[in-house]
């Protein structure tokens, strides 16, 4: 199928490639379906586009590129949502913000992408827990050599 | 909406399931224990608020070649 893209204008893309929200994400309840796309092959940044409406699309990025230990529970109704069998099923994404230049990037912690790569369904969880802030400022650093991993428990 | 006045320690039942307690009355805040079945998802309201806030001020257009310099980690 076609779909018109916010960032790389029209492109094909396979119906098993659409990830369903079934609750769709805070702001945009109504958006149920998104495709991830890579910014390029070796980005650290994948876009989340609408399948529905052109201009909706988050610059997103994986935890593990930007902390290490992120860590919290995943609900059980959010495991049953999004029909979670092992921590293997599933890739985490955080929404980007940038307000007017690359320095003011801010990273969502608070408010994770759990995304089961296995069934296509997503879900964006808010982790009320004033542990991760909604606004983590990120640099880019051309000098990247720390080690970073990421760290998921279910719960 | 159904406005009800509580002391300290008194509770509220919400259908058989999720009972609210008025744990501690202290100046002009309250601290309030919610029991509810873990399927009930139960969040601070501003909290949600400033998610669905970032959420759509994620969406603005920018340039992306300025984030192109930053390479994916080797695992």
């Amino acid at each position: 199928m076609q779909i018109q893209t916010r960032d790389f204008g029209m492109i094909e893309i396979d119906q098993e490639e659409v990830i369903e929200f079934p609750e769709g994400i805070p702001g945009f309840l109504e958006e149920k379906q998104f495709v991830l796309l890579p910014l390029d092959e070796d980005s650290s940044f994948i876009i989340m586009q609408s399948i529905n409406t052109q201009n909706l699309a988050f610059i997103t990025i994986e935890p593990k590129e930007i902390i290490a230990n992120y860590e919290f529970n995943i609900s059980e109704k959010t495991e049953n949502l999004l029909k979670i069998k092992g921590i293997e099923d599933i890739i985490l994404l955080n929404v980007v913000n940038i307000k007017d230049s690359v320095e003011d990037m801010t990273i969502n912690l608070a408010a994770p992408l759990i995304i089961n790569i296995k069934e296509n369904l997503g879900k964006q969880v808010i982790l009320d827990n004033n542990k991760y802030p909604v606004k983590f400022k990120f640099q880019i650093d051309d000098d990247q050599t720390q080690e970073h991993s990421a760290e998921e428990m279910m719960g | 909406m159904l406005i009800l006045t509580r002391k300290k320690g008194e509770k509220i039942l919400i259908d058989d399931n999720i009972e609210i307690s008025i744990v501690e009355i202290k100046g002009n805040k309250v601290k309030i224990g919610i029991d509810a079945p873990k399927d009930i998802e139960i969040l601070r309201e501003e909290v949600y608020r400033s998610v669905e806030q970032e959420n759509i001020d994620a969406t603005r257009k920018i340039d992306l070649d300025s984030l192109k310099s930053l390479k994916k980690k080797k695992e």
